[in-house]
């Protein structure tokens, strides 16, 4: 289990925003959890706080706790060691993820070869072996091509298969179907889905991507988790109007925008109170102080129309 | 698939020549240089490009001075490059007061006019070729440099540094593995340009007489034939080949260095 509690990252001196703020989850052990919320809302960020790889500049507060050790107060050095032993990080397959003066092979191989003294050789037979295993295809060629010759669906697969070669035990994908259409997005699904028994956190920005393997599902928006809870009741029956705003715009539920699917505002008046109170329809007098996270249904939800004692809220999807 | 230019070709022609030259001069030289003989001989079939004011063989001095002239630039390259290249690397990598202090020292290393300050140390250090080297190498990393950390600045940025990190990848092994190889044209470039720089420097301060004491060397045979009036009476057998030999070599040197070799992991570009 790993127990995120009070995570808080902010750019820049006291007073500005902070980028995430207080974020607690628990991410149980051999489930997929999935973080879905719009651009800057923090998801990323989140994981890169708790990798240790914000820089230096950024002030970041909180604990990860994997197994009674806590992974943000790892000294570097440890943190290090950790960093694709026990906590692996699957990057975008878009861009320049992979040296392009590197081969595949080695590449992938790479974590052991850091890790675990293999050499090259070895290592580069273990990246194939890792590779076959997501079906990329005449894998003995592919470990000896440099990174161009990919493409974006096979990139994003070899980085699948770079973060869990070395066999950790958690993993963190940082929005892994980025600029890949579906057909593309159900082979990274489907890769997923082999990874029986691992700890996935995962950053996206694809709801459908998060209802195919979610076990369970937390959304972010503008710095703060506003509802966190079991994938296949949220999609069901989201909670937080802002949940709700999202899936009623998926094409498959009437593609309805609304006025809720908006960016968040971001002057001082919105950032008191209930950060999405200025897009909510269920905006009341009570909105204007923050709500703190709500249990409901079995999920914890920041609403606060699910305080204990609230008139029931009106179903709406 | 043709990876190279024909300048390149011709470059590396040059360069063997000269390469040849140096290695096997004891054999290729029909004279010994250092044995005195009748001055002042015009070119004739027993010494082919004459005597100089002493009577040594002009084609033997030229042929082992290829020595002194290689190995300098060769050697003074190497340093420049390593140490260039290093402290690029550890300033661009690192950032922040590293970096500064490291870019202050290049920028005083930048602003010390480098000949005046060459000819200053060689006089006052004895004229061996390794202080020689130490001369003409301390002002002419700080190039290389600038280059260098400008281009580890912009890749510590990539993402595949970035994921480097983490997995755990140490410092030195993100440098050396991943940051490294996508410097080495610009490295090889710098390098190449600086032998055929640390060859002049050498060639000019071996014409001022403040070259390697006892050595033949390019710059040597045309210091005399400059003082021993070898220009003014126009002996151009004298003057001449290591003037040749000088622009030759670092023509071939530049040759070499602007070839840009098609990288491997490169995808063509139109």
């Amino acid at each position: 289990m790993l127990r995120i509690q009070d995570v808080t990252v902010r750019f820049g001196p006291p007073g500005t925003p902070n980028a995430i703020e207080n974020v607690s989850l628990d991410v149980p052990e051999g489930r997929r959890t999935m973080i879905i919320g719009e651009s800057g809302s923090g998801k990323s960020v989140l994981l890169m706080a708790i990798l240790q790889m914000l820089p230096a500049s950024a002030a970041v507060s909180g604990r990860a706790e994997l197994d009674g050790l806590d992974l943000m107060a790892a000294g570097k050095t440890e943190m290090r060691r950790l960093r694709g032993r026990v906590v692996s990080y699957i990057p975008q397959g878009s861009g320049n993820s992979m040296n392009p003066l590197l081969t595949v092979g080695f590449q992938v191989g790479e974590p052991l070869m850091i890790h675990r003294r293999f050499s090259r050789r070895a290592a580069v037979r273990r990246a194939c072996e890792a590779l076959r295993s997501f079906d990329l295809g005449n894998e003995e060629q592919l470990v000896r091509q440099y990174p161009h010759t990919l493409s974006g669906g096979m990139k994003q697969r070899a980085l699948i298969a770079m973060g869990v070669v070395n066999d950790a035990p958690v993993l963190f994908a940082d929005e892994p179907t980025k600029g890949l259409d579906r057909a593309r997005i159900s082979m990274v699904t489907d890769a997923f889905r082999r990874l029986e028994g691992k700890t996935l956190l995962c950053v996206t920005h694809d709801l459908n991507f998060a209802q195919e393997l979610a076990d369970q599902v937390v959304v972010m928006y503008a710095s703060e988790e506003i509802e966190c809870g079991g994938a296949a009741d949220f999609f069901a029956r989201p909670l937080h109007p802002y949940s709700q705003a999202i899936l009623r715009a998926l094409p498959k539920n009437g593609l309805h925008a609304s006025a809720g699917f908006a960016p968040p505002r971001e002057d001082e008046e919105a950032a008191r109170g209930c950060h999405y109170r200025m897009r909510c329809p269920y905006c009341t007098e009570k909105c204007g102080s923050r709500p703190p996270m709500f249990k409901a249904e079995g999920r914890k939800v920041r609403c606060w129309r699910y305080a204990p004692g609230s008139t029931e809220p009106e179903k709406t999807l | 698939m043709k990876k190279f230019s024909f300048s390149f070709y011709l470059g590396l022609a040059i360069l063997l020549f000269f390469l040849v030259m140096a290695l096997f001069a004891p054999r290729l030289s029909p004279c010994d240089p250092y044995d005195f003989g009748r001055p002042y001989l015009k070119p004739s079939p027993e010494h082919l490009l004459g005597t100089n004011d002493v009577g040594q063989d002009i084609l033997s001095e030229i042929i082992y001075g290829s020595r002194v002239s290689l190995s300098i630039g060769l050697v003074s390259a190497l340093v420049v490059t390593v140490i260039g290249a290093s402290v690029g690397m550890i300033s661009g990598y690192y950032g922040g007061r590293c970096d500064s202090i490291l870019m202050k020292i290049t920028s005083i290393a930048m602003a010390i006019p480098s000949l005046p300050m060459t000819i200053v140390l060689v006089a006052y250090l004895d004229a061996s070729i390794w202080n020689l080297i130490i001369a003409i190498c301390i002002t002419a990393w700080t190039s290389t440099a600038r280059i260098v950390r400008s281009r580890v600045i912009s890749l510590k940025e990539q993402p595949f540094i970035k994921i480097e990190k983490t997995l755990g990848g140490k410092t030195g092994y993100i440098l050396f593995r991943h940051i490294l190889p996508n410097l080495s044209d610009i490295v090889f470039t710098r390098g190449i340009l600086s032998v055929s720089s640390a060859m002049l420097t050498e060639a000019s301060l071996s014409f001022l007489g403040l070259g390697v004491l006892g050595q033949k060397s390019w710059g040597g045979t045309l210091h005399y034939a400059y003082i021993r009036n070898g220009l003014l009476n126009n002996y151009y057998w004298w003057y001449l080949p290591p003037i040749l030999c000088i622009s030759l070599s670092v023509l071939g040197f530049m040759l070499v260095g602007s070839a840009k070799p098609a990288r491997k992991g490169e995808s063509k570009g139109c």
